[in-house]
């Protein structure tokens, strides 16, 4: 485990997501995650699709319950929401607290921000009020065997390629964000408060990424063949 | 500088990860995605609204062309990478440019630069940032929360003249959304708080 974060030190985040701290000797990946009762395979999974943005989960490797995919991901929402976004908060609160000329330009990037999280928020709510629950009742219906006629009509009008297409762009913010950062904003004396927030936005751009391609390589593909076989075994509605 | 986001869809993975290499190295290029099949891909079409899509083999274009038509997935320029020799001459239908991986560095590397170029890329006289007039005082309404229509209207231009500006606006700053575009309009003086907040 430890080659692991020296190999990639920005998996620290993600370790800490499966409740893994640092401390753990020389112990290896299976013993850790045998320890905290973690799919070992699946934090694999998802490591490797952190660390190689390349990476193609292959058929055997999507053999996971989807329960344990949603809950990973709803663990990075928390993170988001509870972590990072306050953190940077916080971060924008102490320059406007720090400088003295510019202030109201610091005051404008705090607005920006606020209305990113609101979007980030929304987004977020939105996957785990009604993507998430879809997901886990495609799952529930293909391990059950059976398919109620009701459950096919949701398949019907709304399936995984739909919540696909309505996946709303939350990076646009970020990105214009950075920029007003880097090449707009009258520079303050200290310019470390800057610099701070641009890594963490950066970083927070670039986990988000790595975050939706685990819904749309992993978690999607899953749905969709779920679906394909559920209305291909179940053609005719049985109740 | 330009925000291309392109498509290697190629099942063998060295002739996959080359292409990917090639595109990388343009900094028109903003995101590449790759996939081994088009199946994997074209779902998410409408999610990363491609500018550019390489491709090969000819066999599935029915199905690109049906799943396309009726999708707002914009305009994507399609290049077959297809191997095989004989597709120099003749571009299959879907494709709006053939581009065999066999052909040499410099041919491949110019077909590349020309299609940046129409695509919007960057080019010498277009690299300055300096915004015009028409396009600050576009500038100014969007930051007042005006549509494109209303915008048109005062300024006496068509809707799809206020669109073009709001491109060039956007690819002239980095800014894309219409908060953002606020932020600097205000950073720069362009319009008052009041102003916004009325």
């Amino acid at each position: 485990m430890a080659d692991l974060i020296h190999l990639n030190h920005k998996l620290l985040p993600v370790i800490g997501r499966f409740g893994i701290s640092l401390g753990f000797g020389d112990s290896t990946v299976n013993e850790i995650c045998r320890k905290k009762g973690i799919e070992t395979a699946f934090f694999l999974e998802v490591v490797n699709a952190f660390h190689d943005p390349d990476y193609y989960p292959q058929e055997n490797l999507r053999q996971f319950s989807l329960q344990l995919i949603v809950d990973y991901l709803r663990n990075t929402h928390r993170f988001y929401l509870d972590k990072k976004i306050p953190e940077i908060e916080e971060m924008i609160e102490a320059m406007i607290r720090d400088c003295y000329p510019g202030k109201e330009h610091i005051d404008l990037i705090k607005v920006f921000f606020g209305n990113y999280r609101k979007e980030l928020i929304a987004h977020i709510e939105r996957e785990e009020e009604t993507v998430f629950p879809y997901a886990l009742m495609v799952e529930e219906a293909f391990l059950k065997g059976s398919l109620t006629g009701e459950q096919r009509e949701q398949i019907r009008k709304r399936s995984m390629k739909d919540y696909q297409e309505e996946h709303d762009d939350i990076e646009e913010k970020l990105y214009d964000l950075k920029n007003i950062i880097i090449k707009y904003l009258p520079q303050p004396q200290d310019v470390s408060g800057c610099t701070h927030i641009l890594y963490e936005l950066f970083y927070l751009e670039q986990d988000i990424n790595d975050h939706s391609r685990i819904e749309d390589k992993v978690l999607a593909p899953k749905v969709e063949q779920m679906e394909k076989v559920l209305l291909e075994r179940y053609p005719l509605s049985d109740g | 500088m330009a925000d291309l986001t392109a498509i290697v869809i190629e099942s063998s993975y060295v002739i996959r990860k080359g292409w990917t290499q090639i595109l990388r190295s343009f900094d028109e290029i903003r995101n590449i995605y790759e996939f081994a099949e088009i199946e994997e891909c074209l779902p998410l079409l409408p999610k990363y609204h491609p500018d550019l899509v390489l491709y090969h083999s000819s066999r599935i274009h029915q199905e690109i062309g049906s799943y396309l038509s009726g999708k707002e997935i914009g305009k994507i320029f399609w290049v077959d990478i297809s191997p095989e020799e004989h597709k120099k001459e003749n571009v299959p239908e879907w494709a709006d440019l053939s581009l065999s991986p066999l052909l040499p560095r410099e041919r491949i590397r110019q077909s590349l630069e020309q299609i940046m170029h129409d695509l919007g890329g960057v080019t010498d006289q277009d690299n300055h940032t300096e915004l015009s007039h028409r396009e600050i005082t576009v500038l100014k309404l969007i930051s007042r929360g005006l549509t494109n229509k209303e915008i048109a209207d005062k300024m006496y231009i068509s809707p799809h003249t206020v669109i073009t500006h709001r491109k060039n606006i956007t690819r002239k700053l980095g800014i894309k959304t219409v908060a953002g575009l606020t932020v600097y309009a205000i950073l720069n003086k362009l319009v008052s708080l009041d102003e916004i907040e009325s």
